[in-house]
């Protein structure tokens, strides 16, 4: 009985991490997030659950700028999401300076908006599902991370 | 820039895919061949294939219900050591655009829609255009039901959008 257990928990677990056993993600914990900041060259600040039950990493890149990624889709015990967003708050003068930075700024891989209290907020949404490498992953970190701190230094046009 | 961002990036990664065959599940850059096979799948239809004076592949497609879009490819080489052939990309820029009654009208939609749609970039790209776009990155390999998946969050999104302003 004991062994039927075991085997049965050996298989649940696989079945619940297929992608990471294969070196691929189909999804992504708190650990893989870690692991892809820190290989892109970022510090990983702090990490956790939120109160709405999601899961994030905040972080900070080599050059001070502090992002966080943040899970969408997650489900299980403990949780894995199927999308991760990339998100860094940039805070301007005023409400007009941050739309006039939304309008100016020219950049396809991350999405700018105004998100309220003069705040310019840049983000990269990367979509896990069907799988994608861990090497992916850091890339996907990497480009957000050279078009973020572009922005954040007043670049970005 | 972006593109300059996004070249550095590829170069200074190891090509673990590099010159992926279309058979293969994952694809770490595309062709045009790749691309319209993910098109189709995300049940959209390819209205027209071309390339760009830099070589790059172009698809013009379709959703099913009536939105055009493109895709058009970035970061792309021809096949290692060649120097002629059709090149194959590791980004690739999705993108629609709708022309609004003013430029003061896609501020207005810029503001209300950036903030709610987090997968995509929306933005005023002038001449009173919405432009709405989603950059793929495929570097070191994505499955190809990923980029199906990644096409169809896109047209999910823009559908949307396209049906309220």
């Amino acid at each position: 009985m004991l062994k039927k257990l075991l085997v049965a928990g050996a298989l649940s677990a696989i079945m619940a991490t297929p992608a990471a056993a294969q070196g691929l993600l189909n999804d992504w914990a708190i650990a893989d997030a870690t692991k892809a900041i820190v290989a892109a060259g970022a510090t990983v600040t702090n990490s956790g659950t939120d109160e709405n039950g999601a899961i994030y990493v905040s972080a900070k890149s080599a050059g001070g700028m502090k992002f966080l990624a943040y899970g969408t889709v997650c489900s299980g015990t403990p949780k894995r999401c199927k999308g991760l967003n990339l998100s860094a708050g940039f805070t301007q003068d005023s409400d007009a300076a941050v739309n006039a930075r939304v309008k100016e700024i020219d950049r396809m891989a991350v999405g700018v908006r105004n998100g309220g209290d003069n705040s310019l907020d840049v983000n990269r949404y990367v979509i896990f599902d069907h799988g994608i490498t861990p090497k992916n992953l850091e890339m996907n970190i990497t480009v957000f991370l050279g078009i973020a701190e572009d922005i954040w230094n007043g670049g970005g046009k | 820039m972006i593109r300059s961002v996004a070249a550095a990036a590829v170069l200074a990664a190891g090509l673990s895919c590099a010159g992926t065959a279309s058979a293969q599940t994952y694809l770490a850059d595309w062709g045009v061949a790749d691309m319209k096979s993910a098109v189709v799948a995300s049940g959209a239809s390819v209205v027209r294939e071309d390339v760009s004076a830099d070589g790059a592949p172009y698809i013009a497609a379709m959703t099913a219900g009536g939105m055009k879009f493109s895709i058009s490819g970035r970061v792309c080489d021809h096949a290692a050591g060649a120097t002629t052939g059709p090149k194959r990309c590791r980004g690739a820029s999705v993108q629609t655009r709708f022309t609004l009654t003013s430029d003061v009208a896609v501020d207005a939609a810029v503001k209300k829609y950036a903030p709610e749609f987090a997968a995509v970039s929306i933005s005023n790209s002038g001449k009173s255009e919405l432009l709405i776009s989603r950059y793929v990155i495929l570097d070191h390999g994505v499955h190809r039901d990923n980029l199906k998946l990644n096409i169809s969050v896109f047209t999910g999104i823009a559908e949307r959008v396209w049906a309220e302003v």
